[in-house]
């Protein structure tokens, strides 16, 4: 017998029992095993449940069949139940599997969680949790236990060896037809494989995964192209490729699929996940903002294994929380749950399908304005005010009653989601808290990263609170969170209003408020008021220097909710729905809006905003004529689109299906929910299949149609200068009198270009004042509150 | 997961749309107009929403006769601000 110590790195089934990886201090990696007896459970009546019974053992089926009885969350009753449990966890899913195909009327429980999660919540460990090993002379573990926990703020992850790999040039897609040299990376040197013999990749491939034994494979494309790739040679060339480290086995494959998803399609490559090594497809990975480090987080928390976390949606892991709560209560795991809505009067439907409060903003430029946000509101309203599918509609408190819609509340039992979610939202807080205080910068990025994780994981449970598929959903639910919810942004706007403030924006769970010459300090007097009053932490979000509310594109007296951007006092801007938030923009439009908006962030009053515009015009003639230059990175100015259907289901010729179409006409196999990548090559070009080309397939015999750029540069820049008056003609009239051949500061100087932008522009010969006297006179729906 | 029920915003735009015929045949500075009476009730959704009333057109209605009030009181301000200023400055001459 010996002892470890280490961190858990992985867990899957093998054989009669699991494997269990353990990575040591000094980085080696430990391969041991361990017993594991998954036990699934099905309900029905005792006629029903004695058949299954006979029929598993005439089947033979390698499973222990017990009488058990289980809290059922939806019928808030103990229920009599078969447990089966599974003495090879390798069967476990098909077991499962035979069951549900020959008795498909019965329910259900405890039926789909991996083995992973199994020996996660039996052992009651988490994925890369430090633990302490007793293992016998055959690796056989005796005793796990941790004193590491999920709630954790700090915690140590183990000395990983990374190895990249990808083919050069990692951005353009493979499975679109990019061809390069395979590059792999690791002890920060740079690998090339520049050989066209399949085999002799494999041989190199193989060298290095020996030499260098990475504990993780991040790869660009590796799902769905490298490693496929590279393992179908393999085979061809029966060579032996270590992908996994475990040898036994061979890397486990999940095949592509698309799906819909918050109304747009999805698209999930063909999936490879490693035995005893991680494999990180960064194209195939949902690391959102927050990156490894908040993968890692998201792991931890949701104990799921850290390759399934990254290809999963931050949905599934707060589902998976929720999962490990119920399981560690002893509940029922609803399997194929459909929880039907219930039967509602016309009036209590609309008085209930309501959802939250979203207000138009006061469109315009507004100067010294505050955001208060109610930090993770719907999270907190369904902690707060016990808010679960179990104990909506509750027979037992008549009295606690959700505002508006009346439905009662339990306040006796303690919800499932409450429980989930109460410790999520206290780390959460804890990180924000250490955020705002001084702190080392890598400490800074690891807490907002791991926050950023937090973030997600919030988000979804509301949405999956609300879908009836959900294990744990219940529309009543849903409807009593956003009825608390309107309650409580009401009660803010009273308040505010009630001091003074002009509310310009609401938006369901934050308010843009306004007084002139507000010290910080009333700031927080006001929210803490607010949270005595509502029962739920607000905080000021910020401090804007101003803030300017788009107008809608179509109606332009219009304010649209989700269009904004700012600078706040401490210099940091704040950027929704316009160009450089948009994962479609070139790269190229996004860099000029951002260059525009850096150059104004400093600026506190109207006038030093205006007068910074021939600083930005400068900019937008430098951006035009680099364009015209053909000084552009491609890579800068290619488009992404995903794809919303099949490329032949498209009618009409817009610049997707044409290029959709051209990477199936050469053959690359294109699935609805899949992203392409593209450039303009002349947009009004008669031929469709000429005005835009795929960037895989650009050659460079075409050149990219700079007129077209320009006039998306200009919308770009018009988004973010209307505020002042400047719209997209004034601009377009501007740079009509530009001559390409003149020094830039001499076309700025000549006053017939003024003559095209306005008043505003002619800076040249007029003074600030000026300017201010010709703001003042600006329509009252340029000025905002200002 | 989804609403049953429209959104205030899906009945705005909604509303909007079946007007577009009238829109198309006005002349252009009168579908302005229009135009600035469909923002006035897009100015209130959040009210709209709340409010659930099973007959929308009604909020809408008094969505815009609020917008005109409110522009008229504003320019009842503008006008009494200046009739101040040219008396004070009638004042001034007088002296």
């Amino acid at each position: 017998m010996r002892r470890l110590t280490g961190w858990l790195f992985d867990v899957y089934a093998h054989g009669d029992d699991v494997s269990v990886w353990l990575i040591d201090d000094d980085g080696a990696a430990h391969h041991l095993r361990d017993r594991l007896r998954p036990s699934f459970f099905v309900g029905g009546s005792a006629a029903e449940l004695r058949r299954v019974c006979e029929w598993i053992t005439r089947a033979r089926l390698s499973a222990r069949l017990a009488r058990a009885e289980r809290y059922d969350v939806f019928a808030h009753r103990q229920r009599v139940v078969l447990q089966v449990q599974v003495q090879i966890p390798a069967q476990y899913a098909a077991i499962v599997r035979r069951v549900a195909n020959t008795f498909p009327t019965l329910d259900l429980y405890n039926a789909d969680l991996s083995p992973a999660q199994f020996y996660f919540f039996e052992r009651n460990l988490f994925p890369l949790a430090y633990c302490q090993v007793r293992v016998d002379d055959t690796r056989a573990i005796l005793e796990i236990t941790t004193d590491d926990s999920r709630w954790a703020l700090d915690y140590q992850i183990p000395p990983l060896r990374v190895m990249f790999i990808q083919l050069e040039g990692g951005e353009l897609n493979p499975n679109h037809g990019h061809r390069a040299p395979l590059e792999i990376t690791c002890d920060s040197r740079a690998y090339v494989i520049a050989t066209h013999d399949r085999r002799q990749v494999v041989e190199r491939v193989r060298d290095y995964l020996l030499r260098f034994d990475p504990d993780v494979i991040v790869s660009r494309w590796g799902d769905s192209f490298i490693l496929p790739q590279l393992l179908d040679a393999a085979r061809r060339y029966r060579l032996p490729l270590p992908l996994n480290r475990d040898s036994r086995c061979s890397p486990v494959m999940r095949p592509a699929r698309s799906y819909f998803s918050y109304g747009r399609i999805i698209h999930k490559t063909l999936a490879h996940t490693l035995l005893g090594r991680w494999h990180i497809d960064l194209e195939n990975a949902s690391l959102l903002d927050y990156g490894l480090e908040g993968a890692i987080e998201v792991a931890r928390l949701t104990q799921q294994p850290t390759q399934q976390t990254v290809r999963v949606s931050t949905g599934t892991g707060i589902s998976a929380m929720q999962v490990s709560t119920a399981y560690r209560q002893g509940y029922l795991i609803p399997f194929h749950k459909s929880e039907p809505e219930e039967f509602k009067t016309a009036s209590a439907l609309l008085t209930g399908d309501k959802g939250g409060l979203t207000y138009q903003p006061i469109v315009g430029l507004h100067f010294d304005v505050a955001e208060l946000d109610f930090a993770s509101m719907y999270p907190a309203i369904m902690a707060r005010f016990n808010i679960s599918p179990e104990t909506i509609h509750c027979r037992c408190c008549p009295d606690a009653r959700v505002p508006e819609i009346g439905y009662t509340i339990c306040r006796r039992a303690r919800g499932l989601v409450p429980e989930t979610l109460a410790p999520l939202i206290e780390k959460r807080m804890a990180y924000k808290r250490r955020l705002k205080q001084a702190a080392g910068e890598p400490q800074k990025e690891f807490d907002r990263r791991r926050a950023a994780a937090h973030k997600w994981l919030l988000v979804t449970c509301f949405g999956y609170l609300g879908y009836k598929n959900a294990r744990f959903g219940r529309i009543e639910a849903h409807e009593a969170v956003t009825a608390y919810g309107r309650e409580v942004l009401l009660r803010a706007k009273d308040i505010v209003e009630a001091r003074g403030f002009r509310v310009l924006h609401a938006l369901t769970d934050s308010l843009w408020i306004r007084k002139r010459g507000t010290p910080e300090a009333e700031y927080a007097r006001l929210a803490e008021e607010i949270a005595r009053a509502t029962g739920l932490p607000i905080e000021l979000e910020g401090i804007y220097r101003w803030v300017a509310f788009l107008s809608s594109r179509v109606n332009p007296h219009a304010g649209v909710p989700n269009r904004y951007f700012g600078a706040r006092c401490d210099g940091e801007l704040k950027l929704r729905g316009i160009e450089a938030r948009r994962g479609d923009t070139p790269k190229f439009i996004q860099k000029a809006q951002l260059e525009l908006l850096a150059a104004m962030t400093s600026a506190r009053t109207r006038a030093e905003l205006a007068a910074r515009l021939p600083h930005c015009l400068e900019m937008v003639a430098a951006r035009v004529d680099a364009l015209r230059a053909g000084q552009v990175p491609l890579s800068d100015l290619a488009f992404t689109y995903r794809l919303s259907r099949d490329p032949q289901a498209y009618a009409t010729n817009t610049l997707n299906a044409i290029v959709a179409r051209e990477l199936a006409g050469r053959g690359v196999k294109l699935n609805a929910g899949e992203s392409i990548r593209y450039l303009i090559t002349d947009y009004t070009a008669a031929v469709p299949s000429d005005r835009a080309r795929a960037t895989e397939f650009w050659d460079g015999s075409w050149g990219y149609d700079v007129e077209r750029y320009t006039e998306m540069l200009l919308r770009a820049v018009e988004t973010i200068l209307l505020p002042l008056g400047v719209h997209a003609k004034m601009l377009q009239g501007w740079l009509a009198q530009e001559l390409p051949v003149q020094p830039l500061r001499a076309r700025m100087e000549d006053k017939r270009a003024h003559e095209y932008l306005g008043p505003l522009f002619e800076w040249s010969n007029r003074s600030v004042a000026s300017i201010r006297s010709h703001i003042a006179a600006c329509p009252q729906s340029s000025r905002g509150g200002g | 997961m989804g609403r049953t029920l429209p959104t205030a915003t899906q009945l705005i735009r909604e509303f909007e749309e079946t007007w577009q015929p009238y829109l198309r045949a006005l002349r252009k500075e009168d579908r302005d107009v229009v135009r600035q009476l469909f923002a006035m009730i897009r100015a209130q959704s959040a009210p709209i929403a709340y409010a659930s009333s099973p007959d929308p057109f009604q909020l809408f209605a008094l969505a815009m006769l609020g917008g005109i009030l409110k522009k008229v009181i504003r320019l009842e301000r503008t006008v009494a601000a200046e009739c101040e200023n040219y008396a004070h400055r009638l004042d001034a001459c007088d002296d």
